[in-house]
């Protein structure tokens, strides 16, 4: 009768004690390598423009002796919060806090341009570019060598930018014809997203269609580490990555039913939603 | 023959040689660039082939491999040339180049060194022009004392918010007023200027030329700019809200006062809600329904340049009021949103004072005054829901009014009036009614009743077109129907003097019909109007002392009206199109007019007209505008050119009124400059300037006025200066040889704990009427107020009026002095105000304000000192 008493009892404790381990769990924030420190930043303003809807975003440039970094404002406070945490274990509340802490307001917050990809230069090895995205779930890496771009500078075109004096150069990249204003004063050959290549930093880009727009806002000297989140991901070529955003976009719902197994039915309440999305690459179909 | 081909060949060799002396084609310049510390190899390094090493140019660039190795292709090459490495955080190093050199390895070491970056930081500008739209950065013109919008629209240039929370810009009252793109206000939209917190605001956007029909968009020029409020993300699509209570007591008299007023909303691009809730024993929200007010208790401070009335209206004004209006607005497709908006209000209002006003007139001068001491009560509901689709081809305004109103005023005689007001418009009909009733009862009885029954058919409320280029002929397809009995009754009884019956009927029927047959590009208009007019009148009036009685009764239909429309000539392609259009009017005066649009798409648009009556006004106008630019329906943000001429002529023998406006504006990005003159031979000649990129404006006002044989002369100078967003100054001054007034404002923080808001006046007038008042009589005012800001959080407040006039009309000087204080402190979401207002417990205020040669008197009865404790709670 004990021995009864006992499991009766013991099996009214069981579940308030499995909730008091559920509430003490422990998670990391997100696991993230830093891969080297960043000497100076770059902050852009991104305009992009879809139809007659223009939304605004920041990406921010890391530039450090080896690895360069571009990505998303929003994505780098992510990474900086990851690095902050340095991948420890952490209760659930204050994780959720935390979270809740960085999408309070910034104007360098908003990420409404479904932009996801991360750029690393020089990585995994030098001459090689990393770029890892996420199409609605999925998350996906790729190295590729990075091909040139073979600027056209006019020497006649000069303009200041912010205190710099930069000059005009004209290119053709992944299908977009782009304008750029290098600073030949900031000996630096990289820009915003993927553009690189001149012999001075690019400080506003512009694509000939007038889909997007990159100008600096901030450049600054930095001691910043440079993150690279590391988690799963499916290895392919960005061409590729490309194709399935783009597949995405177009049919969200057969998206998601083909990739991840979960069958959405297209019915009253799926209303149809139309994505703001203007790719910077485009593919020849 | 051998020595002879031997030096052919030589001297073949050596042209080439000396050919190869200025041009060498794709030479490679190659070599390693490392670490002169580590030694290790560097990655791109900005190598640069110049000819001239301190010249900007270069011939060729490279950049360094992960191996440190470049290679350059020369397409060119000098004699000298100079090889250039750098890299940021490294010293630069240049390598001068001899052409026999090239073609050896340049192997460089670049030492590392601690660099110096000019750094850039790019702050928002607080003011952004894009196109027709000025927006202003919230956050740029927040400080400590901005709390509601209306606080932080007053410090933006060009913009201004009166005491009833509405707002003008650049000295004209806005179209419309947005919260996230949507109007939910409409035109009482106070509820949000005065309730809404000026931290939730995130940008105020001015919408210049904001046609609020899309349809009408390029084809009618709006000329009223209209304004949208973005709000930050924290304040959007959740509650948000202030709760306000305040208690105190007014000391002389022991009276206890008590309001408590909740302001909630919740604002989305999708859907709206705000509602206010409030009552007061003592002071008015300016929150409710301003229709909701129809209390004959008003109060008329005529508008003065140069002063503003630093009476605020709770010092006199003693108020009861209990009151709420709710609105609400939702999208319901990307073009259709429907609202509502209910408000229900009872006021009792009381308050004493004086006015006197001395006119200038071609007669002689005009001395009025009038006292007032209403005791109004007033019971207001009103209420409306709308439905609105406004598409690029189609635009509808569908909506429902009702307004219910009872007011009684019972001090100087025992009056009642009620008003019952309802409108329709669905779809293309329009039917008002407007339904009145007064009693009136001091020595007699005064009664009257008034219906107003008003249908048309296709009001202006619904426009549609098939195509985008159809909409250039939007009104073309126009038809209209209008049709309006009026019903009227009224009964005079007046003990002793007259009885009077009355009775009125009046119909009026207007039709419009404008036809369109638009057929391969070529279009033919032709527009009939009709409109008669019949006013059938009977009265009948009894007076008992000398046994007149009047009989009549009227009517006539002798109006006609005609006019034709008909376009001049029409290009598809161009988008060209010249609308003309005369009028002829013939009743009890005549009246003619001409207009003429036209609208060309690559080049201008121009706009006349013409307008002239007769027989009880003699009236000439001839108005012409032109708008040139690049601007066009493809491109409308584009730059442009307005210029416009008015001129008007009045009968000389009724007023000397004649007039010319000459205007022009050129935009270019933020700047606006314009000039404006009025030459006005009975009111004076103005010149205005306007350059809003430097928040400078002028006013030169000259006035010549033939009055008998006597001569005003008046000038003006007004200038406003706002350095940045804390310093607003401005100097006003006005002179004439009958009274001369001056004024200098001036806003300024100096530290950052401290405020300064000054404002003097001076003014001095010669009285025109003799015998009844003294010859001189001069006018002081100054206000100002110190705040200090130890904190963020804690404000101390101190103000202070004093107004002086040496002489009043019975000859005895009259100042008045108030002091105000108020602490405040503000602790998370709660503030928490001390007021003390009235110190030194003044009971009688006098204004004196000049207006060309005319004085204005006024004087109010005021409250005394008064102590109260303000909470309000912000969510």
């Amino acid at each position: 009768m004990k021995k009864i008493l006992f499991y009766v009892i013991l099996c009214a404790f069981l579940p308030s004690l499995s909730n008091a381990q559920m509430n003490a769990r422990v998670w990391p924030y997100i696991i993230i390598d830093v891969i080297d420190t960043a000497k100076v930043e770059c902050i852009y303003k991104y305009d992009v423009r879809m139809g007659d809807e223009v939304r605004r975003n920041y990406n921010i440039l890391q530039i450090g002796d080896k690895i360069v970094k571009s990505c998303t404002y929003a994505a780098y406070r992510k990474d900086s919060l990851g690095i902050a945490l340095d991948n420890k274990n952490y209760p659930t509340s204050f994780l959720m806090k935390k979270t809740r802490e960085l999408k309070k307001s910034t104007i360098y917050h908003s990420d409404n341009t479904h932009t996801s990809w991360k750029i690393f230069w020089n990585y995994p090895k030098p001459n090689k570019l990393l770029i890892t995205d996420r199409v609605f779930t999925d998350c996906y890496k790729s190295v590729e060598t990075p091909s040139p771009i073979d600027w056209n500078i006019d020497y006649n075109e000069t303009k200041n930018i912010n205190g710099y004096n930069c000059s005009k150069a004209v290119g053709k990249y992944f299908g977009r014809e782009w304008t750029v204003w290098y600073a030949a004063d900031i000996p630096l050959s990289y820009g915003p997203w993927m553009l690189y290549g001149l012999p001075g930093l690019i400080l506003e880009a512009s694509d000939s269609t007038g889909g997007h727009k990159f100008s600096v806002v901030k450049f600054s000297k930095t001691k910043q580490p440079i993150g690279l989140e590391n988690k799963k991901a499916f290895k392919t070529s960005y061409s590729k990555v490309v194709r399935l955003h783009k597949e995405y976009v177009k049919r969200p719902l057969d998206y998601v039913n083909s990739h991840s197994g979960i069958q959405l039915k297209n019915g009253a309440s799926a209303k149809k939603r139309r994505f703001f999305y203007n790719p910077l690459i485009l593919l020849d179909e | 023959m051998k020595v002879s081909s031997i030096t052919i060949l030589l001297l073949i060799m050596s042209c080439l040689n000396s050919f190869s002396q200025t041009i060498n084609d794709k030479k490679l310049l190659c070599g390693y660039v490392r670490n002169a510390e580590t030694g290790k190899a560097l990655q791109n390094v900005v190598v640069k082939l110049k000819a001239d090493a301190n010249s900007s140019r270069m011939s060729a660039y490279a950049l360094t491999r992960s191996d440190g190795s470049f290679e350059i292709k020369a397409r060119r090459m000098e004699e000298k040339g100079y090889l250039v490495f750098s890299l940021l955080g490294y010293e630069t190093y240049t390598v001068e180049l001899v052409k026999s050199n090239v073609g050896e390895p340049v192997n460089v070491a670049l030492k590392p060194f601690d660099y110096e970056l000019e750094e850039i930081v790019v702050r928002p500008t607080s003011i952004e022009a894009r196109g027709d739209t000025v927006a202003f950065l919230a956050g740029s013109f927040i400080s400590p004392t901005t709390i509601t919008l209306a606080d932080l629209i007053c410090k933006m240039p060009g913009l201004s918010v009166d005491k009833r929370g509405r707002i003008e810009y650049q000295g004209e009252r806005i179209k419309k007023f947005y919260i996230e793109g949507l109007d939910l206000l409409s035109s009482d939209y106070n509820m949000a200027t005065l309730n809404i917190q000026a931290n939730d605001v995130s940008m105020v956007e001015v919408l210049e030329n904001d046609q609020p029909i899309k349809l009408l968009k390029g084809v009618e020029h709006e000329e009223l700019a209209s304004i949208n409020i973005k709000l930050k993300k924290s304040a959007l699509s959740r509650l948000k809200g202030t709760l306000d209570m305040e208690a105190g007591s007014n000391l002389p008299y022991d009276k206890k006062l008590a309001a408590a007023k909740l302001f909630c909303m919740n604002i989305s691009s999708q859907k709206q809600y705000m509602a206010t809730l409030g009552g007061s024993n003592y002071s008015r929200y300016n929150t409710l329904h301003k229709r909701a007010r129809k209390s004959s208790a008003k109060i008329s401070i005529p508008s003065n340049p140069f002063s503003k009335a630093p009476l605020a209206d709770n010092r006199y004004i003693d108020l009861k009021q209990l009151g709420g209006r709710l609105g609400s607005i939702k999208k319901i497709a990307k073009n259709k949103e429907y609202k509502y908006n209910i408000s229900l209000t009872r006021e009792n209002e009381k308050y004493s004072s004086i006015s006197e006003s001395e006119y200038f007139t071609p007669q002689g001068k005009i001395k009025y005054s009038e006292v007032a001491l209403p005791d109004a009560e007033t019971y207001a509901l009103a209420g409306n829901i709308s439905f609105l689709n406004n598409s690029d081809n189609h635009y509808l305004d569908e909506k429902i009014d009702i307004m219910a109103g009872f007011e009684k005023d019972d001090i100087l005689v025992d009056k009642d009036s009620y008003n019952l007001e309802q409108r329709a418009r669905v779809r293309n009909i329009e039917i008002k009614n407007i339904l009145k009733y007064k009693r009136k009862n001091n020595k007699g009885n005064i009664s009257s009743f008034d219906n107003v029954l008003n249908i048309s058919i296709n009001p202006n409320s619904e426009y549609s077109v098939p195509s985008q280029y159809e909409k250039y002929a939007y009104n073309q397809s126009l038809s209209q129907l209008t049709a309006q009995t009026l019903f009227a009754g009224s009964y005079v009884w007046m003990l002793g003097d007259i009885s009077s019956i009355s009775l009125g009927y009046q119909t009026d029927l207007n039709y419009t019909q404008v036809k369109t047959n638009l057929n391969s590009g070529e279009s033919e208009n032709n527009t009939r109007q009709a409109r008669a007019n019949n006013i059938a009148n009977l009265s009948y009036q009894w007076n008992p002392n000398s046994w007149k009685v009047i009989f009549s009764l009227k009517g006539f239909a002798d109006a006609m009206h005609f006019s034709y429309l008909k376009p001049l000539s029409e290009d598809k392609e161009n988008y060209n199109k010249i609308n003309s259009y005369w009028g002829l009017s013939n009743s009890i005066f005549c009246h003619c007019s001409a207009n003429t649009k036209i609208y060309l798409k690559n080049n201008y648009r121009d706009t006349r007209h013409i307008s002239f009556s007769d027989f009880v006004m003699n009236t000439i106008r001839y108005s012409y505008m032109r708008e040139s630019s690049s601007r066009s329906i493809d491109n409308p943000n584009s730059q442009d050119i307005s210029s416009m001429l008015y001129v008007e002529y009045k009968d000389p023998i009724q007023g000397m009124f004649s007039k010319i406006n000459i205007g022009y504006v050129h935009k270019r990005k933020n700047t606006i400059n314009s000039i404006e003159i009025t030459p006005d031979g009975y009111m004076g000649s103005r010149m205005h300037l306007t350059n809003s990129s430097s928040n400078l404006r002028g006013n030169l006002f000259f006035s010549k006025r033939f009055f008998s044989i006597k001569t005003t002369v008046t000038s003006q100078i007004s200038v406003n200066i706002m350095k940045n967003r804390l310093v607003r100054n401005s100097i006003n001054m006005e002179a004439n040889n009958k009274s001369v007034a001056a004024n200098i404002r001036i806003s300024t923080n100096p530290f950052r704990w401290i405020n300064i808001e000054a404002e003097g006046g001076w003014g001095s007038m010669k009285s025109e009427i003799e015998n009844t008042s003294p010859n001189q009589s001069d006018n002081y005012e100054s206000h100002g107020s110190l705040t200090f800001l130890p904190t963020e959080k804690l404000h101390f407040s101190l103000s202070h009026n004093y107004s002086y006039r040496s002489k009043d009309n019975f000859g005895n000087s009259i100042s008045s002095s108030f002091l105000d204080a108020s602490i405040s402190y503000e602790q998370k979401r709660w503030r928490y105000e001390l007021l003390a207002n009235n110190l030194l417990g003044e009971d009688v205020y006098q204004k004196v304000s000049y207006k060309g040669g005319d004085v204005f008197v006024n004087t109010y009865f005021l409250r005394q000192r008064e102590m109260l404790l303000k909470l309000s709670y912000r969510f």
